[in-house]
């Protein structure tokens, strides 16, 4: 357990210490805020619910580069070599790198609590889809970073880490558009999607169905990560 | 200690190294001694646990690596090649995220970060970002990352490499302090080093073990011949005739030099000493003799001749060393 913990801290620090975690979160905020914005003011929409699905197509643009480097640059630097001969398990070098990037994304989540606080502000929303559309936020962010996490230990370049992820995470959301409709596969197709697990949370509905959806998807990318890692390691 | 049994590793078809063996006693410096791409890095590699070999095992201090090697890498700190750190921290809080990793119980990490800082001399240092720092001193981060947790047994991947001549002397002089309770493997292709700073060599050449011993117990046993280097001022011709006469030698060579004045290489049989008489020669002749000295066949020889004697029927020397 410590060694994740040490691990996850070191990835926090190192976010908030290199400009690329301020730039992710200037544009993430940049973003956002144009679209809680536009859907008040333009659309005059009082709810999150628009509003959180706009935000997952400016994540699949910026998680990327918060998981890119997690592996890749060690690999590239040589400090895997470092990190790798210390007594810390495969496993737990892939958990903590995760949670560093997943508490980070969290951060960001955090700081676009004022929007759901400005309309309860300004009207009497309902607050149940509040709670429950971030979770499914937290949940959403967490599977595209299980996918960055597992490509950015596939590589040693940060850019292919970067591009091959931003490349997957748009296949796995046009999965939803293709799914539409009811036959058996358009069925299959939106079930392995993951956005349209996230509409059920905007909408304020926590099925378990969902949840498990997204917990299995990140296990099993994060499972693979760890092949990943061995295999690396094994060349 | 540090028991090496039958290591292989093959990248695919290639074989990195085949067949290693060898052992540490407690206390020692040995040196793994090899050209580039002879193998050191991926035995370093499988010994700390990064790698695992394709056969063959690594005990350290008794816990072999390939059955578990969480438990044998705690027993052990590791420099790799090129000395990789975290640029984006500063050296204090870059030596604490090791003694974490490490499992250095969380009240004494303070404690043996500033100890350890003050063994290889980084205090100074101790808040500056690891980017700023100078090659040498990075050298001096690599290695107190690799004692932060005290282990028994420490191994450094060519930790002299693309430091300045001065570095280079702080560095061995630091790595020389360290011997006592732990075992020190280092790697290394200069020659120097090894005479300098180790106790005991493994010569590895093309992945597999020619030689293993102490550095002047190796000279010993390929030096069948003692050689002496004369300076002279005196007619050339008569003097390499003079000295051919003495009894024991074998060959006189003569090297190029300022006029009049030669400088005269003279191979003897080893069981006299022919310094004396070679000089009482020149004197009695009534030339200058301007220098004498005995040449000492140097580890370069005995590498040399060791590597040379390798057959290299397949080559691969262009594959870089540890690939990935």
């Amino acid at each position: 357990m410590r060694p994740i913990v040490a691990i996850a801290q070191r990835e926090l620090r190192s976010y908030f210490a290199s400009p690329i975690g301020w730039i992710v979160l200037a544009v993430f905020m940049a973003f956002v805020g144009y679209f809680f914005w536009a859907a008040i003011a333009i659309a005059g929409i009082g709810e999150m619910r628009m509003w959180f699905n706009n935000t997952t197509i400016i994540l699949i643009m910026l998680l990327p580069a918060l998981t890119m480097r997690l592996f890749a640059e060690e690999r590239q630097r040589g400090t895997i070599e470092v990190l790798m001969t210390s007594p810390v398990t495969d496993t737990q070098a892939v958990l903590g790198k995760y949670f560093g990037a997943l508490i980070f994304y969290a951060v960001m989540l955090l700081l676009t609590v004022q929007f759901p606080i400005t309309l309860t502000r300004l009207a009497t929303p309902d607050r149940g889809p509040f709670y429950s559309g971030y979770l499914g936020m937290l949940l959403f962010g967490g599977t595209f970073l299980a996918v960055g996490v597992l490509i950015s230990s596939m590589t040693k370049s940060q850019v292919a880490a970067y591009v091959g992820t931003v490349f997957v995470l748009l296949f796995l959301w046009l999965l939803s558009w293709v799914g539409t409709g009811d036959a058996w596969w358009q069925t299959l197709l939106q079930y392995i999607s993951v956005p349209s697990h996230l509409d059920n949370f905007a909408k304020g509905l926590i099925d378990t169905r969902d949840l498990f959806f997204y917990l299995s998807f990140v296990g099993g990318m994060l499972f693979l990560t760890v092949r990943a890692v061995a295999a690396f390691k094994w060349r | 200690m540090v028991e090496v049994k039958g290591l292989t590793k093959y990248y695919g078809e290639y074989a990195a190294i085949q067949d290693v063996s060898f052992k540490t006693e407690t206390g020692e410096i040995l040196g793994f001694l090899g050209p580039n791409a002879a193998g050191k890095t991926t035995t370093m590699r499988i010994i700390t646990g990064f790698m695992p070999p394709t056969s063959g095992t690594a005990l350290v201090s008794g816990i072999d690596v390939t059955e578990d090697s969480v438990a044998a890498r705690r027993k052990l700190g590791y420099m790799p090649e090129q000395v990789p750190l975290y640029d984006d921290m500063t050296v204090r809080e870059y030596l604490s995220f090791c003694a974490q990793v490490r499992g250095v119980p969380r009240k004494d990490i303070a404690d043996r970060v500033t100890q350890v800082m003050k063994d290889v001399d980084v205090t100074e240092y101790a808040d500056t970002l690891i980017l700023k720092l100078s090659k040498g001193y990075r050298q001096r981060v690599g290695i107190a990352q690799a004692l932060v947790h005290e282990p028994e047994v420490l191994i450094l991947d060519e930790p002299t490499v693309g430091l300045d001549p001065r570095q280079i002397v702080e560095v061995r002089q630091l790595i020389r302090s360290l011997r006592g309770d732990r075992t020190v493997i280092l790697s290394t292709h200069i020659l120097p080093e090894v005479q300098m700073v180790c106790d005991r060599v493994v010569i590895i050449n093309e992945g597999r073990v020619v030689a293993m011993d102490a550095p002047e117990a190796l000279m010993e046993r390929l030096q069948s011949k003692q050689q002496v280097r004369l300076q002279v001022r005196g007619p050339e011709n008569e003097v390499l005739a003079a000295l051919r006469q003495l009894p024991g030698v074998t060959r006189v060579t003569q090297d190029e030099g300022a006029e009049g004045v030669r400088t005269f290489t003279v191979e003897a049989a080893r069981d006299r000493d022919i310094r004396e008489e070679a000089a009482a020669l020149i004197v009695r002749k009534g030339w200058g003799l301007r220098e004498l000295s005995a040449v000492a066949m140097s580890l370069e020889d005995v590498y040399i001749k060791l590597t040379e004697t390798e057959p290299g029927a397949d080559k691969q020397t262009d594959r870089k060393e540890g690939e990935q």
